[in-house]
């Protein structure tokens, strides 16, 4: 998608460009050694949307995907949204489970679950470690619908506050197997603030 | 040739047969629409939370339940539709989620819905057909001729309310 709202600074951009990046890596680190298979990530995008625009950042908001959904809390809040289409969720539970399972039997999507807990839990430990920040996250929960539907979640919690949330989002690939996904951090845009000043960079606004 | 309008969300807009409205995506949002058997224009608005009187960025009339549906109202009646010839038919207000119930996150949706329904309620709008709450994403599209409500869910189910 392209950006329409070029309001972070340039510091700011690579600051949180890196905090995704060493998140995000970190999470496809944990994720490679469950998998046995190497994971690729992306450079994580880091862009102010508007609600309407965040509605279509996976495609078109009717399409069916799968979001784990986890709550940051502590010194920042934040949520961590994990997304796989319907047919990476499939092949993501053939590889962990190494037969075929049905992914949406108990068993795949609780495979599904754990592949986001453990991608979520490095990616706040990484948070952690490098802010110095005292973070806690709530056990992630899962839903099967239409993509504008689950993003419509942080939206509402972020809309409270503001018109616009800060996305960081990392698109991974894992080896051969085609499964491709989003980690994605979504804040309300001050909730960075905290962060930003521990690293001594200043807030958002300059 | 007949569009389908979209709206987006915390948006409103207004429509005349022979096109229809449409809002994609309903989570725990609302999607209300507004019209009256005797006009083939009717409104439709997607709202996020329940109370602008709680939030302190509050600018945006459309994201809120009761400043969303003030200005539903006054548009129709802007355009010759006195309000106690509305009636309203809604969907949405789901729990995505199953975070604890105490939690905000878990119980907006329900705000929600109660919200919109105060708010027509005081309005005296009654609400003709609805399919709220439960646990699964929504999307409607209306037809101001027919006056019927189409909602779709993930996997292209469909029904009219």
């Amino acid at each position: 998608m392209e950006k329409k709202n070029d309001n972070i600074s340039e510091n700011v951009r690579n600051a949180l460009t890196e905090l995704g990046n060493i998140g995000a890596g970190n999470a496809a680190t944990a994720m490679s050694v469950m998998l046995e298979s190497k994971l690729t990530i992306s450079t994580p995008q880091v862009e102010l949307y508007e609600f309407n625009e965040l509605e279509e950042i996976l495609g078109f908001a009717e399409d069916t995907v799968v979001g784990v959904l986890s709550l940051i809390e502590g010194d920042m809040q934040s949520m961590l949204l994990f997304v796989l289409g319907v047919e990476d969720a499939e092949q993501l539970v053939k590889t962990l489970l190494n037969q075929e399972v049905d992914w949406h039997s108990e068993m795949g999507i609780s495979a599904i679950k754990e592949v986001a807990n453990i991608l979520i839990g490095s990616y706040v430990a990484s948070l952690e470690m490098l802010s110095g920040l005292n973070l806690r996250y709530a056990v992630p929960q899962i839903c099967i619908d239409m993509a504008g539907s689950i993003l419509s979640v942080p939206c509402i919690e972020f809309g409270k506050v503001s018109d616009k949330a800060l996305l960081i989002n990392s698109q991974f690939k894992v080896g051969q197997k085609e499964i491709n996904g989003y980690i994605m951090m979504v804040s309300e845009v001050h909730s960075f603030d905290v962060l930003l000043t521990k690293l001594g960079i200043g807030g958002i606004d300059g | 040739m007949a569009d389908t309008i979209r709206v987006g969300i915390a948006d409103m807009k207004l429509c005349t047969a022979p096109d229809k409205i449409t809002t994609i995506g309903l989570g725990s949002c609302i999607g209300i629409v507004l019209y009256s058997n005797t006009s083939n224009t009717a409104g439709l608005l997607h709202i996020m939370l329940p109370d602008s009187t709680k939030i302190r960025q509050n600018e945006n009339k459309y994201k809120f339940a009761d400043t969303g549906i003030d200005e539903l109202v006054k548009s129709l009646e802007q355009k010759g539709i006195n309000r106690s010839m509305l009636k309203a038919k809604i969907a949405g207000g789901a729990k995505m989620f199953q975070f604890s119930n105490n939690s905000d996150i878990g119980n907006i949706g329900d705000k929600n819905i109660q919200a919109v329904k105060e708010k027509l309620d005081s309005y005296g709008i009654k609400i003709v057909s609805e399919d709220v709450g439960l646990n699964y994403g929504r999307t409607i599209i209306f037809d101001p001729e027919t006056k019927e409500l189409t909602v779709v869910t993930a996997g292209k189910n469909s029904h009219i309310i």
